[in-house]
């Protein structure tokens, strides 16, 4: 109990360094001394500098954002692995970044600004891409109660690579909208500021602490659906509210940052080696090392070649996918899978 | 205590009939074992039982009162059901575990309270597995996850205790020591014990009643003397056999025979 405190509080601290240090860096650079002032003091006069513009409207809402969907993923991965009893399960791995991908490209081409019920209409289409892409992954790999690895990839290749197909037909019926879907696409923070973080914060709030409460429930159904059963858990509200919970903070996430892959299979990876696989812990790891992650995965992209910077989803995607072919074969390894 | 009942208990699933008009009761306190060849439809009917296969016609009777008209929570206060393998993909600890038993008076969200802990840490004791609270689920033996999985199922604190195949896949000690374990429990805590078995002698050895599943319903019923009989044997499980008395219970012992029927006969109306 003392050291998962002890660990939360370090997991918490890190989180706030990087993100100081985050806002600290680029091509303009900020040091600690003149963050404290730009931070607490901003409502003096004579703060209108170039650098208070600079952290005000680029660097503290990138930060935060970047904090924000690293969460979200790595709290949707937390919950699709518990779902699917996998831990090798990432949002983009079985198909939900690819289906709000479709969900989120078709309402930029159809030029859809609106909202519905204070939710962007892209991430309301997103989410219904999401859910729609996790469900039938679900029915297709599971074989009674359980879900085979091999065929759980599998599925999820097929049904992403359907899905990327649907985005790029999209982008080539409307290839006046190419630049702003691609550069979308590949997952980035660039221009990126405070209205992105309301639109996506709310939804991501909302899908985490709804898996957050059915953290029993989960930990009942990894011990088989008849367990679970028998406790009085009705699998289809259970799986349901699963996904869509889950599928909410990866739409939020897909539709304000493009397809950023593996965070929500590292950050899960993580949090259990920490506190254990106990899901009203994981969530709230998973969280914690998915934000600190993705700040430090953001601050690679944009000083790597700077002052240029390269897309997030492909440090993630370069750092992540060995990691996946780690995981995979230490799985297939011990051959706890049939 | 409770008394739980199949009344013309057709059931299935996806259009196929696995059950047709069966009827058995089970009572606190004793042990009924179910007794089949493979596919003959013995976890069917637990799951029928513990409400999570619904009857197609005909019920189940808790306390005379339908199934169909409890909660699912209400259902699973009263009813637990062992499934013949459980998965164990994350490493929870025993404890972690144990204390699952508790959803269907906790629910969701709320925190365990006193009688809940109280439930858990009487329901490892009882299971002897004080010395394994700590350790994770995955590094445990078959006997010993056996023994966790049976920890839960007491803390749960039902009426209601249906096991399947809890033999399945354990050394000969722990088959024993599950099937005693259970027996006791059923006695001391006037539980409802229903075991689905494949070991004829071991259904000999434990069971207060057997019933005997073919054909889609129970073709004999009865303490295990009168059920265990060389004709029902050979017309259910088609094998010859000779049926002696154990030499320290009296209880049945099936002692299965290797040669032909004909053979058979002779030879064991030479040895009688």
């Amino acid at each position: 109990m003392k050291r998962t405190w002890v660990l939360f509080s370090f997991a918490v601290a890190l989180l706030v360094v990087t993100a100081l240090v985050s806002v600290g860096i680029g091509a303009v650079r900020i040091g600690p001394g003149r963050l404290c002032e730009l931070l607490f003091n901003s409502a003096q006069p004579g703060t209108h500098s170039a650098e208070a513009t600079i952290f005000w409207q680029l660097r503290l809402p990138r930060v935060l954002l970047a904090s924000l969907i690293g969460a979200g993923l790595g709290v949707a991965g937390a919950g699709y692995q518990g779902l699917f009893r996998n831990p090798l399960v990432d949002p983009f791995v079985i198909g939900a970044s690819s289906g709000a991908a479709v969900g989120a490209t078709l309402a930029i081409v159809a030029g859809w600004q609106g909202s519905f019920l204070g939710i962007p209409l892209p991430s309301v289409l997103a989410l219904l891409g999401a859910v729609t892409s996790v469900a039938i992954v679900y029915i297709i790999a599971a074989m009674g109660s359980q879900v085979p690895t091999v065929s759980l990839l599998l599925t999820g290749v097929a049904v992403s690579s359907f899905l990327g197909s649907l985005v790029s037909l999209l982008m080539f019926l409307h290839d006046e909208q190419l630049m702003t879907i691609f550069g979308w696409l590949m997952g980035s923070f660039s221009g990126r500021g405070w209205h992105n973080l309301t639109a996506a914060g709310p939804l991501i709030a909302c899908g985490g602490l709804a898996l957050w409460f059915l953290s029993r429930p989960l930990d009942a159904l990894t011990f088989g659906d008849e367990t679970a059963a028998t406790l009085g858990l009705s699998l289809f509200h259970l799986r349901g509210l699963v996904i869509f919970a889950a599928s909410a903070a990866t739409a939020a996430s897909v539709s304000t940052a493009g397809i950023i892959g593996f965070v929500g299979l590292v950050a899960p990876h993580l949090a259990r080696s920490l506190v254990g696989p106990r899901h009203a812990l994981l969530f709230p790891m998973s969280a914690l090392s998915g934000a600190i992650l993705l700040l430090v995965a953001d601050g690679v992209a944009r000083t790597i070649v700077a002052p240029a910077e390269i897309p997030v989803g492909i440090v993630t995607a370069l750092l992540g996918s060995p990691f996946f072919l780690a995981a995979l074969k230490a799985r297939l390894a011990i051959g706890r899978d049939e | 205590m409770s008394s739980l009942e199949a009344r013309e208990l057709t059931c299935g699933y996806n259009g196929k009939v696995i059950l047709r008009s069966l009827s058995l009761a089970a009572a606190p306190g004793e042990v009924l074992v179910l007794l089949g060849p493979n596919g003959a439809g013995k976890s069917t009917l637990l799951r029928a039982l513990a409400g999570i296969v619904q009857p197609r016609e005909g019920s189940i009777v808790l306390d005379s009162q339908d199934l169909r008209g409890f909660t699912m929570q209400e259902r699973s206060q009263r009813i637990t059901l062992l499934p013949q393998s459980e998965r164990r993909d994350w490493p929870l600890t025993v404890e972690q575990c144990v204390e699952l038993g508790r959803i269907p008076h906790r629910g969701w969200l709320v925190p365990l309270n006193q009688a809940d802990r109280g439930a858990v840490i009487e329901a490892i004791n009882e299971m002897g597995i004080r010395h394994l609270t700590q350790r994770p689920v995955t590094q445990l033996s078959g006997g010993e996850w056996r023994r966790v999985v049976l920890a839960r199922a007491l803390a749960q604190s039902s009426g209601v205790l249906l096991l399947d195949e809890p033999t399945a896949g354990l050394d000969v000690k722990f088959q024993h020591e599950i099937l005693r374990t259970a027996r006791e429990l059923a006695r001391h805590r006037q539980i409802t014990l229903v075991v689905s078995l494949h070991d004829l002698n071991l259904a000999g050895q434990y069971a207060d009643r057997l019933a005997i599943i073919h054909n889609q319903s129970v073709v004999r019923h009865g303490t295990p003397e009168e059920v265990l009989k060389p004709d029902l044997i050979r017309s259910v499980f088609g094998i010859d056999a000779v049926v002696i008395r154990h030499p320290v219970y009296g209880t049945p012992l099936v002692a299965p025979l290797t040669v032909s029927s004909a053979e058979c006969r002779q030879a064991v109306e030479a040895w009688q």
